[in-house]
């Protein structure tokens, strides 16, 4: 609810004129960049960006405003705009100037003595790119488009090659009049193209084209020359709304060599509310927030961060505090967008939060009366610590290693379910350290009889099942789409794909002996002679290849899972600490350092980058120790912040200045209702008196939970519980008898309460039960007025009563 | 009462939206006879119509290429009526709150929108220059580069080699030592050449890409023009003359054969059989059956007589680029590299029926009537019979060519090392001599069945080695 309210608020915003800020003033020195260039060709000039800071610390783009003069133009030429173009080898110096300042960029030519010809790797694909040619909808499609297939976003160059030139008797190339080539005359609109005009006479993307056909549309689909990394500037701004910043994509080779793509490279922003990007990287910004801008050249990503804020020059910094890793770059980064932090939330409130969140249902009367007497300062770190020796944290986080690990009568069967969470219970209630966890599971085999974790593999329906569950779980990546082809969104290519799925192929399942006749009850098998698997696309087997990394030396006949395992959960893996940081971090805030968490890519970068990375390490260094880290965070201040805001963080809903509401996850809910009410509900089919989070799996029937987004565990993805809310559940709050029956029921809450008859006392503990406070001075009143026009019906007053608490936001919301 | 209170404050909260209608601006007579179809309306359609609306596979059946077309409308009825621009189809797609067209792309704008309503206000007159607004075909006088070689023939007595140059046809010698014969075409790319089996025609198949297909039969004695004509809005692909030679059946981009008589005043008839490009066309040795084979990934057979369907007979996984046929076989061939041969008989006798109704379903006797080749190593481009249709050589993208004979499908030659990859091939009539053509622009000839080259040329003229490139 509140995620639409803001998105309704965004696009009132977004609609908005802009308002041009009066020029800034620049304090700093002229800042260009690059600072040195390095020229190897002539038709590859390399621009120069100028900026300056204002004051206040913002950054203003310069570029459009510089002049620029070489000293030597027979050599190295700049254009009005800034780009350095190569005329003979030797060496120059640009001197721009701006703002009654100037600065110096040295620029060396060194042009080889045979000239190139347009490359078809490295001019016609990025154009085909460019363009979007190669895209997913149209000629990257996987069959293609109107017969003629490109491969996705420029993956294979030997075969867009052969489409280009071969296919159809060369009909696509013309060398003999080359604007008369498809290739040419269509995505300029000459010819009828269904996909439209794709670029304008005269361009570059025309140009390169046009050359390349011209010069014989020869192959260089071998060179060797390979790209490395794409590299953005400036890669972090902090500006005002109304602003322009030209952005600069340079692509490193791995023979040593840069370029300048900017004009070939292809910009996308995050949010649009915030800022929107021109196909030649000129960034304007439009709202105060935030923003990753992303660029492409070939199939690498790199990603710059926008802060679009209102110059402030009186803000004063919040100290950084030193004494919680969490709280450290939070300020940091707050004192970074001028937004001062909420303030610390009363104890009802941090007692409330603290125990929705470790164990999954409200503090009671008592609980509450007492913390809020204790004098103790350090009593809220005192409180934590106790919070983790409750049984009840072992049943809010055995529910969450199920839903994640899919435990469910679906795919497994009955003893099998239960063997597998006892065996989660048992690690939870010892700490088990969050690297030795995994690890044990993915090395399970045998019969759920002999060994719990077998269960684990039991669950997949196949390796390719096997290998996105564990990639997606333990590495926050998904790798589906690079099953079939290139991820579109990330360097993951088949070779990646297939690399992971030998891990995991040699795993078979037959009947369990020691459970026979029992339904799904299934014995995990390691064929170790099992040959790695094929890649599709290259028809050759693939050794196993760690995510993102190398590809071990294994000898034959051993159980590669645990030579995986063992990576895995290693320091060494890029991915699983950071991945398991983050989504712990995400079950104590509203969304996590990077969102959605299990969907890490260089295209989605975490919002503070600095506190993810030092939590990771921190997480590393205590061995992954969860309860350390879960600990770091609820006592930061940052956690316990209100969800109050001031008047500079009201607009910020990613940066924890403040707490931002949550709905209570459906079996929290309903154990709360169950404790407010003090009448059980019964699950039909569990053991009696189990609550909400100690059921086994989603198979019990309980229409409450599933209308409260209970996952089915059929996905491996967080996404799969909904934590949304809908009218249906506004309505069977309103009239369902969850908890008018409850209310209402002679042996419940209400009717127990009754016997209190000084109105003052029973009004609050009305409150207590229900919302865990306290009333106010003014509830009270309000809540005796109310009791009172009921006359004589007292008992009708307090169901009403209770019935309207529960159906208000503050029973509906951690917050 | 306070229960039923939230629940209308949550009603309420549903409220609709109501948004204005937006009024269209006025039309002028004054500035409407000012529009012009070429300088202001033509580049409006051809940015965001002429995409999808042009042609013979226009959808709807609607096309923009000229105002004529315009005013001719589509499946759909008259695009406009002159005059009347407010009460156009054309308005009605093009406004609203979410225009129908352009689909898929953003909607054009209220200034564009006022171009069209005033030019059809005022008459929607062409402005247009007339004639082809095409690109003319330039055969150069020495080459550049080599040009692809996509289809070489044998004559009938095996004396010369004609091979398709991108917009010429080369004769060459093989008996004396005459240099080659050029015989240019006003097609950009050609695809396919024959000869006649009397050997008093040569036909010349191919087109403009997107804009044009053309059939040119010439005089192979003496290289004049028989006949030439245009069909279909792209390429012509391949075919091969009837028995009688008074017609050549062609492959079209717009999914139909093309029965194309050689005498200019027939009549040409198009078989549409095909949801994508026909890649080749082939008679039966009888004349009474054609055979195609196309990018719908489908081999089918039809009655010349009637352009009938009799069989679709086969669906590969991939696109057919290539047929072949005698009195008892149909052959074809294409990306998916096993060549099936189809016996005709039983493929085209009664189909069973299972089931019955909605459900009901033929029966494929498929296993009975196809019969595959050996895989060849690669995607297959084309493959020829022998005059004698006795042999059948497949060649494509893959550096070898390989000759099986038809009956029992057991090869009988093996060609390694051409180049690759190899568009056209050519058996001649006794099955002799093997030819083919390249992209690299080599005409190759080969004895059979030994496989000894006997001739390897460039058939065009070449430009002198131009100095190496200077410009960057």
């Amino acid at each position: 609810m509140n995620r639409r309210l803001t998105l309704s608020m965004c696009l009132v915003l977004g609609v908005m004129a802009l308002v041009h800020a009066d020029e800034p003033t620049i304090v700093s020195e002229l800042q260009v960049h690059p600072t040195e260039i390095k020229l190897d060709h002539r038709r590859h000039p390399h621009s120069i960006i100028v900026s300056g800071r204002t004051a206040d610390g913002q950054l203003v783009d310069l570029t459009s405003q510089a002049t620029f003069a070489s000293s030597n133009e027979e050599i190295a030429e700049p254009s009005l705009l800034g780009w350095v173009q190569a005329t003979a080898s030797g060496s120059a110096e640009v001197t721009v100037s701006a703002v009654g300042k100037t600065a110096m960029v040295k620029v060396d030519v060194a042009i080889p003595d045979t000239a190139k010809l347009h490359s078809f790797r490295h001019d016609v694909m990025p154009v085909l790119s460019k363009a979007g040619c190669n895209q997913g909808s149209c000629h990257g499609y996987s069959l293609g488009k109107n017969g003629f297939k490109l491969s996705l976003r420029g993956s294979d160059a030997g075969f867009d090659f052969t489409s280009l030139t071969d296919e159809f008797f060369g009909r696509r190339i013309n060398k003999h009049n080359p604007p008369a080539s498809l290739l040419i005359s269509k995505p300029l609109g000459d010819l009828p193209h269904q996909g439209g005009i794709r670029f304008e006479h005269g361009g570059l993307l025309h140009e390169y084209l046009l050359r390349w056909v011209e010069e014989g549309a020869t192959s260089d689909v071998d060179d060797p020359v390979k790209l490395v990394s794409t590299q953005i500037y400036p890669e972090n701004v902090v500006t005002g709304p109304g602003m322009q910043q030209q952005m600069q994509l340079l692509a490193h080779y791995s023979d040593g060599s840069t370029r300048d793509v900017t004009r070939l490279g292809i910009f996308n922003v995050n949010t649009q509310r915030v800022a929107q990007v021109s196909d030649e990287g000129l960034v304007s910004t439009t709202d105060l927030g935030e923003t990753a801008v992303v660029a492409r050249f070939e199939r690498v990503f790199a990603t710059a961060n926008f802060i679009v804020l209102q110059a402030n020059p009186d803000f004063e910094p919040t100290p950084i505090p030193k004494s919680n890793l969490v709280d450290e770059f939070v300020i940091k980064k707050l004192n970074d967008l001028k937004t001062k932090p909420s303030e610390s939330a009363d104890d009802a409130t941090f007692l409330r939060r603290v125990h929705l969140d470790l164990i999954g249902i409200q503090p009671t009367p008592d609980e509450l009366l007492a913390f809020i007497k204790d004098e103790d300062p350090g009593k809220r770190s005192k409180t934590i610590d106790a919070l983790f020796n409750r049984p009840e944290f072992i049943d809010q986080w055995s529910l969450k290693w199920g839903d994640l690990l899919q435990i469910s009568r679906n795919r497994l069967s009955a003893p099998a379910v239960f063997a597998f969470r006892e065996w989660i219970r048992g690690a939870i209630a010892s700490n088990m350290p969050l690297d030795e966890f995994v690890r044990t599971m993915l090395t399970g085999r045998g019969s759920v009889v002999d060994d719990p974790t077998a269960a684990y593999f039991a669950v997949s329906v196949d390796t390719d099942d096997t290998l996105q569950r564990a990639t997606q779980v333990f590495c926050g990546v998904r790798m589906l789409c690079a099953k079939c082809h290139p991820h579109p969104f990330e360097n993951w290519t088949q070779g990646d794909y297939y690399g992971l799925h030998s891990f995991f192929n040699q795993v078979a399942t037959k009947n369990d002996p020691r459970l026979t006749g029992v339904a799904n009850a299934k014995s995990i098998l390691v064929n170790v002679s099992a040959a790695h698997s094929r890649n599709p696309r290259s028809g050759q087997l693939q050794p196993p290849r760690y995510l993102g990394g190398g590809e071990p030396a294994i000898a034959d006949g051993v159980d590669r899972r645990q030579v995986y395992a063992e990576w895995l959960a290693s320091p060494e893996n890029p991915f699983f600490g950071r991945s398991m940081t983050n989504r712990i971090w995400s079950y104590f805030f509203h969304r996590g350092i990077i969102d959605p968490v299990d969907d890490l890519r260089t295209t989605n970068p975490p919002i503070n980058p600095e506190l993810l990375d030092g939590l990771t390490q921190d997480f590393i260094d205590h061995k992954f120790d969860v309860r350390h880290l879960m600990r770091t965070i609820v006592t930061s201040e940052t956690y316990q912040r209100s969800s109050v805001a001031n008047e500079t963080n009201a607009h910020d809903d990613m940066n924890f200045s403040r707490a931002i509401p949550r709905r209570l996850p459906a079996e929290s809910l309903l154990d709360s209702l169950v404790q407010a009410t003090g009448v059980p509900e019964a699950f039909p089919g569990a053991p009696a008196g189990f609550t909400a989070k100690q059921l086994p799996d989603a198979n019990i029937q309980s229409e409450f939970l599933s209308l409260f987004g209970k996952p089915q565990r059929m996905e491996a993805c967080e996404c799969e519980r909904d934590d949304g809310s809908n009218m249906l559940q506004a309505l069977h709050f309103i009239n369902g008898k969850s908890i008018l029956s409850r209310v209402t029921n002679g042996s419940g809450r209400v009717a127990q309460l009754l016997k209190e008859t000084d109105d003052d006392k029973f009004v609050a503990k009305l409150y207590l039960w229900s919302l865990a406070r306290l009333p106010r001075d003014e509830e009270v009143e309000l809540g005796k007025s109310f009791i009172k026009s009921y006359g004589d019906k007292r008992a009708d007053a307090a169901q009403d009563l209770m019935w309207a608490l529960l159906n208000s936001k503050d029973f509906m919301l951690v917050h | 009462m306070l229960r039923i209170s939230i629940f209308t404050a949550i009603l309420i909260s549903l409220g609709s939206l109501v948004r204005a209608d937006d009024a269209l601006p006025a039309l002028d007579k004054e500035t409407a006879g000012k529009i012009s179809y070429r300088a202001d309306v033509w580049p409006i359609m051809k940015r965001h119509c002429w995409g999808c609306h042009s042609g013979g596979d226009a959808k709807g059946g609607l096309s923009v290429d000229t105002v004529a077309d315009m005013l001719k409308g589509g499946d759909g009825g008259a695009m406009f009526e002159v005059g009347k621009p407010d009460e156009s189809a054309l308005l009605e797609m093009i406004t609203g709150d979410e225009p129908e067209m352009p689909q898929k792309q953003p909607p054009l704008s209220a200034a564009k929108i006022q171009i069209l309503r005033q030019w059809i206000f005022a008459g929607a007159k062409d402005d247009s220059t007339p004639g082809d607004v095409g690109r003319a075909v330039h055969i150069p006088e020495t080459y550049r580069f080599a040009p692809a070689v996509t289809s070489v023939a044998f004559s009938s007595d095996g004396s010369v080699l004609a091979a398709a140059c991108r917009s010429e046809v080369v004769l060459i010698d093989l008996v004396g030592e005459q240099p080659p014969r050029r015989l240019p075409t006003d097609s950009d790319l050609l695809s396919h050449v024959e000869f006649s089996s009397d050997g008093k025609l040569l036909a010349a198949i191919g087109g403009s890409p997107a804009h044009y297909g053309e059939v040119r039969f010439f005089n192979p004695v003496d290289g004049t023009v028989v006949s030439s004509r245009r069909v279909s809005h792209d390429t012509l692909f391949r075919g091969g003359f009837a028995p009688d030679n008074n017609a050549i059946a062609v492959g079209g981009a717009d999914g139909a054969a093309h029965v194309i008589p050689v005498d200019p005043k027939g009549e040409v008839r198009s078989f549409d059989l095909h949801s994508d490009w026909v890649m080749d066309v082939a008679y039966t040795g009888d004349g009474m059956m054609l055979v195609t084979g196309g990018r719908d990934k489908s081999t089918k057979v039809c009655s010349v007589e009637t352009g009938e369907l009799l069989r679709s007979v086969d669906g590969s996984t991939e696109w057919i680029c290539s047929v072949a046929a005698d009195d008892q076989f149909v052959i074809g061939a294409g990306k998916a590299r096993i060549p099936i041969s189809y016996e005709l008989k039983i493929a085209l006798s009664g189909v069973e029926v299972s089931g019955a109704g909605n459900g009901a379903r033929p029966i494929s006797k498929r296993a009975q009537y196809a019969k595959n080749f050996e895989t060849q190593s690669g995607e297959i481009l084309d493959i020829a019979t022998s005059g004698d249709r006795k042999l059948v050589a497949i060649a494509g993208a893959y550096g070898d060519i390989r000759v099986y004979k038809i009956g029992d499908r057991q090869r009988t030659a093996l060609i390694g090392n051409t180049p690759n990859p190899v568009y056209g091939v050519a058996l001649n009539a006794d099955g002799t001599r093997l030819a083919l053509g390249s992209k690299s622009g080599q005409v190759q000839v080969y004895e059979l069945p030994e496989g000894k080259l006997i001739k390897s040329l460039v058939p065009v003229p070449m430009a002198p080695p131009a100095e190496s490139v200077t410009a960057q």
